[in-house]
């Protein structure tokens, strides 16, 4: 009988979120997001891409106290150890813990993700939305740079900016930022297109809002979703070339623990000692499944026409 | 109050409508009859400065209208979609849409404007803050008409206002552009090709054929059949306007929308 009553409120908070008629603005956009959520979590390859990209975020938030060693700390008596109980993940050439490598590892991995998606995904957008909503020569002239970008291979790209810019995590983040924008307004302005023309932005232009109140309350929000799902499914090929940089040495730099630049450092002993290039190769083969994994129940959730 | 001489408008080039002429005075109710692609629509839209090719003269209030709509034409006129499914953005709340024009133009006392207008189109207060993918097509079109009037205009564009709903939600929604026109004294103009709603709303008429206005008569004329061009008493046979008649639909029939909740 205890637990009777206990989820007489859960499903009141429910009921109010899901109420048809709901009574402020905040119960309307909380009922709206809850609608999303509860449709994400019907996914389990979404949760499970969730759970990735959730642990991803605590173990670079709680990496000093998860990892047991620093990543710096050299111990050369140590060095290619195995993976055993003392190194779960083994030891590289200068006898680091590579499991504390890798956790400290998120936090870049995190960080150039983060900085890319807040670089670009704005960026693509504001681009698509303008070029679609304005058409004529401005779509022309915007597009154009747009097909100039998205012609040449992202990494080579990305490659080239580095190589002007200098080696480095920031210059990394820029290049990558650069390369990753065209696709984010190529969706944006496809997807402006479907409704630049509707009878509610003309109903918005008749109340006598300007283009550019247009743009970024009515147009940019309905683009919204498919960018975040782009953006979401796009974080693994970020992380990629982010650890392709890394791999090439034009990322991160030595000592900073970067999973690309971790098995750039382990090729020279994959025959013989696999797991210095195999663990950190195992992170970022695990946190881009999990973003793709999320991006596609994302893409689910999302789109408007799976609700009622 | 509107006024077109000798308008013509182009897409792209390409001339839709010719020589369009009439005049609608203050507080007056007109309809621009015609067949699809007569260009009725496209009149309505260069009047409301959505159509940028033009040449002619369109006075509304006395002064020409702006090539695009600025702050003071929209307090002058506005307009209701054919497409109540279209004319609503998809991820705004009801309390989204009407409020928008209230901000754009610094009015303050929003809450108290959004839940007057709700009440004045005979919805209620809890609809204010559903999405349009809650609410039937003729809660939809309230809501539209609802954020036609925020800026209080004086003259009422309406496209097709019924012509997407079904029968009897159509009556319901007449009647409230009657009661509305009836109580602020609004100018309406309005385009369709459903003749017995001309009747009921409207005291005189254009008849469009091709791009050009063909004849120019009272409404009265839909009761007798009494047209000057073959093409105005073809569609009106065409219509069956003389057999269903404008008395179809009672003034004094409800206009308030439906309470139960409908998906």
């Amino acid at each position: 009988m205890s637990a009777g009553p206990r989820p007489a409120p859960r499903s009141g908070l429910r009921d109010w979120l899901l109420a048809e008629a709901p009574s402020s603005r905040r119960q309307a956009a909380l009922g709206s997001a809850y609608r999303t959520w509860s449709q994400l979590l019907r996914n389990p390859l979404a949760v499970a891409g969730g759970l990735i990209v959730l642990g991803l975020v605590l173990v670079a938030a709680f990496a000093p106290w998860i990892a047991p060693d620093t990543p710096y700390g050299q111990s050369l008596s140590e060095r290619l150890m195995p993976p055993s109980a003392e190194h779960w993940m083994g030891t590289d050439e200068l006898g680091r813990d590579i499991l504390s490598r890798v956790i400290w590892g998120a936090r870049i991995t995190l960080m150039i993700v983060v900085l890319v998606a807040v670089i670009s995904a704005p960026l693509g957008l504001l681009v698509g939305a303008v070029a679609g909503y304005a058409g004529g020569w401005v779509d022309k002239v915007l597009m154009g740079i747009t097909d100039i970008f998205l012609s040449m291979p992202k990494l080579i790209l990305a490659l080239a900016f580095v190589a002007a810019l200098g080696p480095g995590i920031e210059n990394a983040v820029i290049a990558i930022a650069i390369t990753s924008w065209p696709a984010y307004a190529r969706i944006a302005r496809a997807e402006t297109l479907t409704f630049a023309q509707a009878e509610f932005i003309q109903a918005v232009r008749l109340s006598g809002a300007g283009h550019m109140r247009i743009v970024t309350r009515h147009v940019i929000p309905l683009c919204l979703s498919s960018t975040i799902i782009r953006v979401t499914l796009d974080m693994a090929g970020i992380i990629l070339t982010a650890a392709g940089l890394g791999f090439l040495g034009l990322g991160a730099q030595p000592p900073l623990p970067e999973w690309g630049a971790m098995i750039s450092r382990g090729r020279t002993f994959i025959l013989d000692q696999w797991w210095v290039a195999t663990m950190p190769g195992f992170a970022i083969i695990l946190v881009s499944l999990g973003f793709c994994l999320l991006g596609d129940g994302l893409r689910d959730a999302l789109d408007p026409k799976g609700r009622t | 109050m509107i006024e077109l001489r000798n308008v013509a408008i182009a897409y792209d080039g390409h001339r839709v409508v010719e020589g369009a002429s009439f005049a609608v005075p203050e507080g007056g109710s007109f309809a621009l009859v015609g067949e699809s692609g007569s260009g009725k629509s496209t009149v309505l839209k260069a009047i409301a400065g959505l159509a940028p090719e033009r040449e002619g003269t369109i006075l509304v209030d006395g002064a020409p209208v702006p090539p695009r709509p600025t702050l003071e034409s929209a307090r002058l006129m506005q307009m209701v979609f054919q497409d109540p499914y279209a004319s609503l953005h998809p991820r705004r709340t009801v309390d989204a849409a009407l409020s928008e024009p209230l901000a754009i133009h610094g009015l303050k006392d929003r809450d108290a404007r959004v839940e007057r207008a709700l009440r004045d189109v005979g919805l209620d207060r809890r609809f204010r803050f559903r999405y349009p993918h809650q609410l039937s097509g003729g809660q939809r079109q309230r809501v539209a008409i609802a954020r036609a009037l925020m800026l209080e205009p004086r003259v009422m564009l309406l496209d097709e206002p019924t012509s997407a709903l079904d029968v009897s939600v159509q009556a319901e929604i007449l009647n409230l552009l009657k009661r509305l026109r009836a109580e602020r004294g609004l100018t309406y103009l309005m385009v369709t090709h459903n003749l017995p709603v001309v009747g009921f709303l409207c005291e005189r008429m254009a008849v469009m054929q091709g791009g050009r206005i063909v004849e120019e008569a009272p409404t009265a004329a839909l009761r007798t059949g009494d047209f000057a061009t073959e093409y105005a008493r073809h569609l009106h046979g065409a219509t069956g306007a003389d057999l269903m008649g404008p008395d179809l639909l009672e003034p004094e029939s409800v206009d308030t929308a439906p309470m139960e909740t409908e998906k």
